[in-house]
């Protein structure tokens, strides 16, 4: 169970949440590569592999057709927009909860594996890292504006800004692209 | 644009500058400073390319611009005269300080963007008031916190509302949710912190349109979601309590203008409160405030939620040389004894930059005030704001006149053509008896004939005269 005592206001926030130990030790190692990692789901590389780390339940084939039928929800680097590592790993370390239904969760569906990821561009955990198992299963299921948010934190967003705000003042990319790359993603708003 | 996060609406002539330096390059179209109805700055004509300029300026003045947009908790508003108020219930500027490092600091990190808060299902907004006058607005936010004095303790506390929020769907106005807490820094954050927690966990991430605090507070009943919440607080471990609702402050209470001179508190000082005409500011008109705050105020401006300023402290026996200053004077936009309308009018950011809007608000709105002070008398202030679309950035429904755009025809030439309408909306009340107008008393008003239907209005409604 999440530790509430420990949030919001503790500096060990990220510690008490982390489940994983290995990630914990490897999350402060300068330059180490990485990847961000989901509770459920399930692992693109380049969008091309696809990577099941753990026996899933068919609650999460159903989360795997979903993510697979909407396609944009897990958006794979443009090899012309490849900031660093923005690939999204995702692990099944426990059978995903069954998907809720329409209506927003009820409370007993509330956080039993949140815990820390990092995103390796910003040293942080990301927004997405601490939302609980049912609240990240409606967010994939959930507008488009989410699957958007799911896809790529806004936490991230600054990085790309400095990376765009680099590359257009070197003339390798405008303006122009940078709105269609991102900025109607609404992470840049953030 | 730019969105920064400003709380409590300070900030100090060296920011006041930066901003202008920020904006200057794009030129005087393009290149402005707004103040925005939640006592924020917008920094417009931004390019991509000198962002990180600006926001590694903004962080080395103690500002920034992360979390300011989209599904994250906006700016803190509290009382424009915080410290400065001889009615003052409580100095919101700690609590808006504090409310701002919950959800903008990153604790492990010490750096701004808190991932605790970076998934949102939604926009959130917190205001906490220092007085009976409310200048924060708390009947339009998310959560709202309303000063009042522990009727056995005698402790300072706030009365809580929740659920304010204005939407092209709905307008909700904030409901008492019969919870009180005490006025200190602890038990603010600790109830900041679970309500945001509830929302981010609970709230609907499918229909957006249901995804504010309103509908998760009316999915599970008022009382139930006071209990959840305390249930929440009491897990933290933190020594909240939640006590039941304290009475309201008693008496009869007029509520004050921020314009023009006043007296505060402290002796030999006064607070002066200077028009910006619809918060739009020029690079020099940023130029002239932050040199006066220099001058007069010790560096400090205060912003606030009618997109207006404050130098406050200024020593009384130089007020006049600060009327006299050439800033205010003359052709200048920038007045301190305004009129009663041009000194309340209010406009969201319109057409010109914005891609929401149906009609252009900023310029009609300034030009609107200006033609109506010539042609009547009021004897109040008389609060017209503007709004370009349904989404009401401008918050008319609060206003005693709200003009939001919509489709209007005219006859041209023989044709009926579409051209820039409104809708107009009247009785918004602000302060201890707030009321939000839900319908308008009048629809596809084509903006060109818009003076005289508010001079009939003002008339009709304000008891205004012919000048």
């Amino acid at each position: 169970m999440w530790d509430r005592s420990a949030h919001p206001f503790s500096s060990d926030v990220y510690a008490t949440k982390c489940r994983n130990d290995e990630l914990q030790a490897d999350r402060r190692v300068p330059g180490h590569k990485h990847h961000s990692h989901y509770p459920i789901g399930f692992s693109l590389i380049s969008g091309s592999t696809m990577t099941i780390y753990n026996a899933f339940a068919p609650s999460s084939l159903l989360l795997l057709l979903a993510a697979a039928s909407t396609g944009d929800a897990f958006i794979p680097s443009s090899p012309s927009f490849s900031f660093g590592s923005r690939r999204r790993i995702l692990s099944i370390h426990q059978p995903a909860p069954p998907l809720a239904s329409s209506s927003s969760a009820s409370i007993d569906d509330k956080t039993t594996s949140v815990y820390a990821v990092v995103d390796e561009r910003t040293g942080k955990p990301t927004g997405t890292s601490f939302l609980p198992d049912a609240t990240i299963a409606r967010a994939m299921a959930g507008s488009p504006i989410e699957k958007i948010k799911m896809a790529k934190d806004g936490t991230s967003a600054f990085v790309d800004v400095y990376e765009y705000a680099r590359k257009i003042r070197e003339g390798e990319m405008t303006w122009e692209e940078v709105e269609k790359a991102d900025l109607d993603t609404v992470c840049a708003e953030w | 644009m730019m969105r920064l996060r400003v709380p409590n609406g300070i900030v100090n002539s060296d920011q006041m500058r930066f901003y202008a330096d920020c904006v200057e390059p794009y030129g005087d179209g393009q290149g402005v400073v707004d103040i925005t109805t939640r006592a924020n700055i917008q920094l417009r004509g931004v390019q991509i390319e000198d962002a990180p300029k600006i926001i590694d300026g903004l962080h080395a003045r103690n500002q920034t611009s992360f979390q300011s947009a989209l599904d994250n908790v906006r700016n803190m508003v509290g009382s424009p005269l915080a410290g400065i108020d001889d009615q003052e219930l409580v100095d919101t500027r700690e609590f808006c300080n504090a409310l701002n490092d919950l959800v903008s600091l990153d604790v492990a990190t010490n750096t701004r963007g808190n991932p605790v808060y970076g998934n949102l299902p939604r926009k959130f907004n917190i205001a906490i008031s220092g007085s009976r006058d409310d200048f924060a607005h708390t009947h339009i936010n998310d959560i709202g916190l309303q000063p009042t004095v522990h009727a056995r303790t005698g402790q300072m506390g706030f009365n809580v509302v929740l659920g304010g929020y204005m939407s092209i769907q709905r307008v909700a106005e904030s409901i008492p949710v019969n919870m009180w807490i005490p006025a200190d820094r602890n038990s603010v954050v600790t109830l900041a912190a679970a309500i945001l927690r509830l929302f981010r966990d609970e709230s609907d991430r499918k229909d957006r349109a249901k995804a504010r605090l309103i509908w998760l507070v009316e999915k599970y009943g008022v009382e139930d979601f006071k209990k959840t919440v305390i249930a929440e607080i009491d897990s933290y471990n933190r020594g909240v309590t939640v006590d039941e609702p304290q009475p309201d402050p008693a008496g009869s209470f007029v509520r004050r203008e921020l314009l023009g001179v006043h007296k505060q508190p402290q002796s030999g000082k006064s607070r002066v409160g200077i028009l910006v005409p619809v918060g739009r500011l020029s690079v020099a008109e940023c130029r002239q405030l932050a040199d006066l705050a220099d001058k007069y105020s010790n560096g400090e401006i205060r912003l606030t939620v009618e997109q207006n300023v404050i130098l406050p402290n200024v020593d009384v026996d130089k007020v006049k040389d600060l009327l006299s200053e050439p800033a205010l004077t003359g052709d200048s936009r920038l007045k301190v004894n305004a009129g009663k309308i041009e000194g309340n009018v209010v406009s969201c950011t319109g057409a010109e930059f914005c891609g929401l809007a149906l009609i252009e608000t900023k310029s009609h709105a300034e030009s609107i005030a200006q033609q109506l002070e010539t042609l009547v008398n009021v004897d109040r202030s008389i609060r017209i704001h503007f709004t370009g679309c349904p989404n009401s950035c401008g918050q008319v429904q609060v206003a005693d006149i709200g003009i939001m755009g919509g489709p209007a025809r005219k006859e041209i030439d023989g044709k009926m053509m579409a051209v820039p309408g409104c809708k107009i909306f009247v009785g918004g009340r602000i302060g201890e008896d707030a009321h939000l107008t839900i319908d308008p008393v009048k629809d596809k008003v084509p903006l060109e004939d818009l003076v005289p239907e508010l001079v009939k209005i003002l008339k009709e409604s304000f008891g205004a005269t012919d000048r």
